[in-house]
């Protein structure tokens, strides 16, 4: 990772490039980091169309979004961070009505089938957490984070961070055993 | 035996499964956890829980996403990226005015694209003023340097008179002024709402604010703002937001308006914030002012019905049903039919029956009956659909399309089309009804977020699928000749794998022998993206007699895939994409890339191939380095397109899909041009195929 001005950044080509508004070299970028940066957006959304929503709506603003870029960090870096910052966002918007249907369906679904999928399970628990706490555990467990690179792209504290994971794992499991 | 009694904080355990504590205070805890059952449970429970979490499958991306980035950047929208941790931009020294900030405020409750702080940068902006004579109100729009060689510019502007009304768009010339075009818009009292999009005068450029549009304020800005600023201040409790930043949003926005904000803003809690030693003790009596000074700031407002029912739907998302409530509370009180406060009743009525499926059903109708809305139609479909109630599933389902705006009524995606044949006799006057619909649509129906062609495009695409929806109906009524008519006439305007695999299917059980040309093409361009691992066709289908050659053109593919793959040229198509007239063009360029000579005995086999899916229909357009031009002319003869004369413009062209190839390489889609090589490569295509050559410009515009 470059530490000053003067160092020689390895994307700073393709940077270059996308800000110019170089469709082949957002076409490269996309190839290169979409799948990574919905797999964040998805953990933080906890949906599959927020999460495709997130991803179109940061390529679509990447060429004028990098002028914004200092080549401190890797390119996939700067994703990362803007991705998590998206996907935060996208997760205020208007949500009751599928809510309800959620809550409709598994009450539904639990009277008619049996519920043997742990994993679906952990999917429901997860979707259930604030997007606070769910942010911080699918970063850490899924991304690999740490927590210094969790609290620098939320902005918080990284004690917050800690604390955020902890509080998100403890509501994890009382979900779970309060689910089954 | 001695138990431990005191045991490691939870928050430890949970570090020290993450290994993130420093090693003297790691031994010490493995060293308990030797000893401890409880403790090593608990740090196993850890581990369970993180295992599940990364077997969490994460749904793939769709195979056209790029296209629809790219569609999108085409239409000039744009999106503001959040580089700052979200409103910790607020408050940064060097911010002249507050703008930036009330800016980001006002963005951040918006709800769709709330992107941060960009003061500078080639953006466009809109601001409304209201007239002495009330209903007029001046629009000014400051245009990216998009717009600027205009003389004038058209506003459109969306007016609701209520929830509920159909909108309708009017439109107005703005005309240039100093730095801008302004022009006055009459908005009638009975409007609630009101947003604009501005467009050149011609509809084929737009802006539409990135998709967010302009809210039509009649002047009233600042207050605006303020009702923003209390739904970012109930967003607190859901924690994205830290208190520091609201408190410095609350101090940016006094200084910039301090008769508006003042009284609410400054009480924000000064009183708190995250490291004050008692927050625990604070936080509760927090909230509970948080709450107040919301609706405070509503006060300060002015209050209306639509903002109030944003900001409950705002308290909804967030989970705040202390604020949920008080704000529904007070709508019901200035309008108690507000389809709001409706639906909070009825959510309240339908989560209290969640676990008996035959009284919600019975409550779905009853509320149907006093007060029918898409609402409580969807969720009773989904619900019905989901108890496998075939005949409430049919009704709801009608209902639901009936309930549905206009242009969003749509049956083909109905769970049950595909399983309950009543549905299917629902579905297949609807899905007619919806063909004449579309057909009939003309520029003026066209949304506010679509320039002229793009809305030609979504007609043509949407009546595409409906075809093949009402095709694929019909084979399963028994209407054959009518089924293939409409498959047919859907892979004409758009080819999708799964309406070709219908039409084979039925072109199967028929087994006519005047449908096997159309079979022998169809399965052609089914099979033909040659780095997919799986074909888009049934094995099977290889055998089947009713497509001439298939299992010789199903050869050509593996040909072609073989030798693009052995020279790792994977990824070229997702897997699973649905072949196109482009994708068709592309295998060859691929192919001669991935061929090392022109003597190669690879050439002659990609010949064959090549040779055997033209021969079958499947469009391709020949084109390859220099290098192989004799060749190139050979199969261009082979294959029955002129050879493509090597000077002038045409070796540009040739330059220009050679590059295209490279364009397609690194993205894995369908191709787009840019607008350098736009031309020559038309014109090559041309050459080689007049049919790609047309489809070629509609995906470049």
């Amino acid at each position: 990772m470059g530490s000053g001005p003067e160092s020689k950044n390895p994307d700073a080509d393709l940077v270059r490039r996308i800000a110019a508004g170089d469709a082949d070299a957002l076409a490269e970028a996309f190839e290169l980091y979409a799948a990574r940066l919905n797999r964040i957006a998805y953990g933080i959304t906890g949906s599959i169309s927020d999460a495709e929503d997130v991803v179109q709506d940061v390529f679509v603003g990447l060429p004028e979004g990098l002028s914004g870029f200092e080549g401190r960090s890797s390119l996939a870096t700067w994703l990362h961070r803007v991705t998590v910052r998206a996907a935060l966002l996208r997760v205020k918007t208007d949500r009751r009505r599928r809510e309800l249907l959620r809550d409709l369906w598994e009450r539904a679904a639990t009277t008619r089938f049996e519920r043997t999928l742990s994993r679906i399970d952990i999917e429901r628990a997860l979707n259930r957490l604030p997007a606070m706490y769910r942010t911080v555990l699918w970063l850490k467990d899924v991304e690999g984070w740490t927590h210094e690179q969790i609290a620098h792209v939320l902005g918080i504290e990284t004690n917050t961070s800690y604390q955020r994971l902890h509080r998100a794992r403890k509501l994890l499991r009382t979900r779970l055993d309060g689910g089954r | 035996m001695a138990k431990p009694r005191l045991h490691p904080r939870y928050e430890t355990l949970s570090s020290f499964s993450d290994g993130d504590l420093p090693a003297p205070r790691h031994k010490r805890i493995a060293k308990h956890l030797e000893r401890c059952d409880r403790c090593r449970r608990e740090v196993g429970l850890l581990r369970d829980a993180r295992r599940a979490i990364n077997e969490v499958p994460v749904p793939s991306l769709p195979s056209d996403l790029f296209d629809r980035i790219v569609a999108r950047r085409e239409a000039n929208i744009r999106t503001l990226l959040p580089e700052e941790p979200i409103v910790a931009g607020i408050g940064r020294p060097s911010v002249p005015a507050g703008l930036v900030t009330v800016g980001l405020v006002l963005l951040f409750a918006a709800g769709a694209l709330l992107w941060a702080d960009r003061a500078v940068g080639d953006f466009s902006a809109a601001s409304f003023e209201s007239l002495d004579d009330g209903a007029a109100v001046r629009m000014t729009y400051v245009p990216s340097s998009f717009f600027e060689s205009e003389s004038r510019v058209r506003a459109r502007v969306e007016m609701w008179t209520s929830a509920e009304a159909p909108s309708r768009i009017v439109d107005r010339t703005l005309s240039k002024t100093r730095g801008g075009f302004a022009g006055d818009i009459i908005v009638p009292d009975d409007v609630v709402f009101a947003r604009a999009a501005v467009e050149s005068e011609d509809g084929s450029r737009w802006d539409s604010n990135g998709g967010r549009f302009w809210e039509v304020d009649r002047g009233r800005g600042v207050t605006t703002d303020v009702a923003r600023i209390a739904a970012m201040t109930a967003s607190l409790r859901y924690g994205s937001v830290e208190i520091e930043d609201v408190q410095s949003a609350a101090a940016a926005l006094t200084d910039a308006y301090p008769n508006d904000v003042e009284a609410w803003a400054t009480r924000a809690g000064p009183d708190l914030s995250i490291s004050a030693p008692n927050r625990d003790r604070l936080l509760p009596l927090h909230e509970e002012r948080l709450t107040r000074y919301s609706l405070a700031a509503l006060d300060a407002a002015g209050v209306t019905p639509e903002r109030l029912s944003m900001l409950a739907e705002y308290a909804a998302t967030v989970r705040d049903a202390a604020l949920e409530s008080a704000l529904i509370e007070r709508l019901e009180s200035i309008d108690p039919h507000h389809s709001e406060v409706i639906e909070h009743r009825q959510t309240q009525t339908f989560l209290k029956l969640r676990e008996d499926p035959v009284a919600l059903l019975e409550a779905f109708e009853r509320e149907w009956l006093s007060s029918p809305s898409y609402f409580v139609a969807s969720i009773a479909y989904v619900t019905a659909s989901r108890l496998d109630d075939l005949e409430a599933t049919g009704r709801w389902a009608r209902r639901t399309y009936d309930s549905a705006a206009p242009e969003d009524r749509d049956p083909v995606g109905w769970d049950l089309v595909e399983t309950h044949e009543g549905l299917e006799r629902l579905a297949i006057p609807l899905i007619r009804e919806r063909l004449a619909w579309w057909g009939d649509r003309t520029d003026h129906d066209r949304p506010l977020h679509m320039s002229t062609s793009a809305f030609e495009r979504e007609i043509e695409r949407t009546r595409a699928r409906l075809q093949g929806a009402l095709g694929l109906a019909q084979a399963r009524t028994g209407e054959t000749a009518t089924a293939r008519r409409f498959l047919t006439a859907s892979l004409e305007s758009s080819f999708r794998a799964e309406t070709a695999r219908h039409l084979l299917t039925l072109l199967q059980s028929e087994g006519n022998e005047s449908d096997r040309a159309l079979a022998r093409s169809v399965y052609a361009r089914l099979i033909v993206d040659p780095l997919s691992d799986e074909t888009a066709a049934p094995d099977a289908w290889a055998d089947w007699p009713g497509i001439p050659g298939a299992l010789e053109l199903s050869e050509a593919r593996s040909t072609l895939k073989d030798h693009v793959r052995d020279r790792g040229r994977s990824g070229i198509f997702e897997s699973g994409a649905a072949p196109t007239a482009t994708t068709d063009s592309i295998v060859v360029m691929a192919v001669w890339r991935a061929v090392p000579t022109p003597d190669h005995p690879v050439v002659y086999e990609v010949e064959q191939a090549i040779e055997k899916l033209s021969d079958a229909g499947v469009r391709l357009v020949v084109a390859a380095p220099t290098r192989f031009e004799d060749r190139l002319r050979g199969v261009a003869r082979q294959i029955g397109a002129e050879p493509l004369p090597t000077d002038g413009p045409i070796v540009q062209g040739l330059a220009g899909v050679y590059r295209l190839w490279d364009y397609v390489v690194a993205r894995g889609r369908r191709f787009d041009l840019t607008a350098d090589f736009q031309d020559a490569v038309r014109l090559a295509l041309l050459e080689a195929s007049p049919q790609t050559a047309n489809e070629s410009s509609e995906l470049t515009g």
